[in-house]
């Protein structure tokens, strides 16, 4: 699956040239895709789907986790361990339901919270 | 295992790596071409018939998709909608004067187009997590897994952000060269 690697690989590098305190939140978009390639690459349960897009959003909206998400980079290219990484971390993730509600889908596409409904 | 021939496993890797070089909703724009792409090389009867049969990390989903795929609200239908979403979104992209989206710019209410980019992308989460995951499928069954994404394919980001392979943005000459081209 070189291309899958690739893919994810090139998509990270992309995220990663954008301020994660940005505004526009392009980070926040394009982690989210790699994200949304990642589970569906490794496999989900329908009951673990919810739970690891909260834990993934958590992560990109603290900047602080840039080095999670360099170790996700990192687990991806070895040996595809980022379903044990997703699983440890899910014990963080409950507490941001009010996050995933503010920052999706609207903010990423570079509005602010305050425009929604204009 | 689908055999893709090198003409079409060539576009669909180009498609590709545009994907992961854009963002503001034409990512998704060309993940979809990839996509729509390598559903008519597989064949449609045969890719539901495949997606039933998958015994993938990610079986319990795939196989959902193959068989609700004919069903009113199955992924025939919805890769339409998703189709048409994206093509609104990329089309009102494509004509905005300042791809940028800086604040000055949002600010700017004459821009009509803007306005027309922002109501479609607020259609943009219709676009469900099933449709990853028949990319993926459609990419683990193909030759096509076994490619690189050469960097000479990415695009040079129109908003900021890294190039690619000492790529630079070069402006066309706007006067013809000698000779009439």
């Amino acid at each position: 699956m070189k291309l899958m690697h690739d893919l994810i690989i090139r998509r990270l590098d992309v995220s990663k040239d954008f301020d994660l305190n940005n505004e526009n939140s392009k980070s926040i978009w394009t982690f989210y895709e790699v994200y949304k390639l990642c589970v569906n690459f490794l496999g989900i349960t329908d009951n673990q789907l919810k739970r690891k897009q909260k834990l993934i959003l958590s992560l990109i909206i603290n900047p602080d986790n840039i080095v999670l998400l360099n170790k996700l980079k990192t687990y991806i290219s070895e040996d595809n361990k980022v379903v044990e990484l997703t699983l440890n971390s899910l014990k963080e993730s409950e507490d941001i339901d009010e996050i995933y509600e503010d920052f999706y889908p609207v903010s990423i596409f570079g509005v602010n919270l305050d425009d929604r409904g204009n | 295992m689908i055999n893709i021939s090198p003409i079409y496993a060539t576009t669909i890797v180009q498609k590709i790596a545009l994907y992961c070089s854009s963002y503001n909703g034409n990512d998704v724009y060309y993940l979809k071409e990839s996509i729509m792409l390598m559903i008519n090389l597989y064949g449609e009867e045969n890719l539901v018939e495949m997606l039933k049969k998958d015994n993938s990390n990610n079986k319990l989903v795939v196989r959902k998709i193959g068989e609700d795929w004919y069903k009113p609200k199955g992924m025939k239908k919805k890769l339409k909608k998703i189709s048409l979403i994206l093509s609104k979104i990329h089309g009102s992209y494509s004509i905005l004067e300042d791809k940028t989206l800086t604040k000055e710019y949002k600010n700017k209410e004459k821009d009509k187009y803007f306005k027309y980019y922002l109501k479609f992308c607020k259609e943009f989460p219709k676009i469900e997590f099933n449709f990853y995951a028949l990319f993926v499928f459609l990419i683990q069954n193909s030759s096509i897994q076994n490619m690189n994404i050469s960097s000479q394919y990415l695009k040079v980001l129109e908003s900021g952000g890294r190039t690619f392979g000492g790529v630079q943005k070069e402006r066309l000459r706007e006067t013809p060269l000698e000779g009439g081209i």
